[in-house]
């Protein structure tokens, strides 16, 4: 799960930032940026449908569906981008296919959330007969909310640039998407990285909701 | 994925002491696990106790089963441990996530 959030939004994005910005470079460096941004978004999109598929539908015919799909997709549009109009095209923001990437992107986040969402669901349950972990029940639900979050951030992104604002250029959509980002990978962060006066928070919640 | 050890071994016990069928003891536990969240294929020794203690005996009830409470009590002690399925819960893996 880390290395695919890492693989799309740490690492492939300012690949494609500095693609698309740094016009003084050669187009041949500009379309290897391009290219390395495009490996790190099928990267990064595989190792979460592969984590989606892992956690919540090991041995489910569908997990494996949705996982070839959602990848096989990705890897489409790349070829497809790659053929026409080129990857230098997109490093010059002329668009292309690849422009459905984020409608990927978030499939994958959705298919999480979805997932997330109903298994929280039969935790809630289990706890109200004393089953199950409440600390591992709230994570699904920050799992649940910041993967929601993420499909609406590719959702808006995808907006965005159809208003013709580039969110890899445009001040306005940076800093949309920018407030969506962290908006998205606070309940992510809490769920997994929790700091220890969240920890002590969260315990006394739990004690003096016990108490009744 | 096949049913569990334990959910199997709570259906045959379901059908031998009361007047369901195979199906309707099946389906009875299958209703029971679904209030309490869990899975038949995966529900451990554990749950089914907790199961058997606080569910199954409104729903046994519910079907004209005189004295559930009494029957499921009866089983709680016999409830085999099953082997792991070598598949990790979600709930396993969210619980190492988190550290």
């Amino acid at each position: 799960m880390g290395a695919g959030l890492l693989a799309m939004g740490a690492i492939s994005w300012p690949f494609a930032i500095a693609a698309r910005k740094a016009e003084a470079l050669p187009d041949e460096v500009r379309v290897f940026l391009v290219a390395l941004y495009m490996v790190g978004m099928i990267s990064g999109v595989a190792l979460l449908c592969a984590f989606n598929h892992r956690v919540f539908r090991q041995g489910d015919g569908l997990g494996r569906t949705l996982w070839s799909l959602i990848t096989g997709a990705n890897v489409a549009l790349a070829v497809a981008q790659t053929i026409e109009p080129g990857l230098l095209a997109l490093a010059r923001g002329r668009g292309g296919i690849w422009s459905l990437n984020p409608a990927v992107i978030g499939c994958v986040f959705a298919w999480g959330c979805v997932e997330s969402t109903l298994y929280y669901g039969k935790l809630k349950k289990r706890l109200a007969i004393g089953l199950g972990d409440p600390a591992v029940a709230e994570r699904f639900l920050l799992w649940s909310i910041g993967t929601g979050l993420a499909a609406a951030t590719c959702a808006l992104g995808m907006t965005l640039s159809m208003l013709g604002l580039d969110t890899r250029t445009n001040p306005i959509a940076l800093l949309v998407i920018g407030v969506m980002g962290i908006c998205m990978s606070t309940p992510i962060w809490i769920a997994f990285l929790p700091s220890p006066h969240y920890q002590r928070w969260r315990g006394r919640g739990r004690e003096e909701g016990s108490d009744g | 994925m096949a049913d569990s050890t334990s959910f199997q071994w709570l259906c045959e016990r379901i059908e031998t002491a009361t007047p369901l069928n195979n199906l309707e003891a099946r389906g009875t536990v299958r209703l029971a696990l679904k209030a309490a969240g869990l899975d038949a294929r995966t529900v451990i020794a554990e749950q089914v106790r907790v199961v058997l203690a606080k569910v199954l005996p409104t729903e046994l009830a519910a079907r004209g089963i005189d004295d559930a409470e009494a029957l499921c009590s009866s089983l709680i002690a016999g409830v085999p441990e099953c082997e792991g399925s070598g598949v990790d819960s979600p709930e396993a893996v969210f619980s190492r996530l988190g550290g």
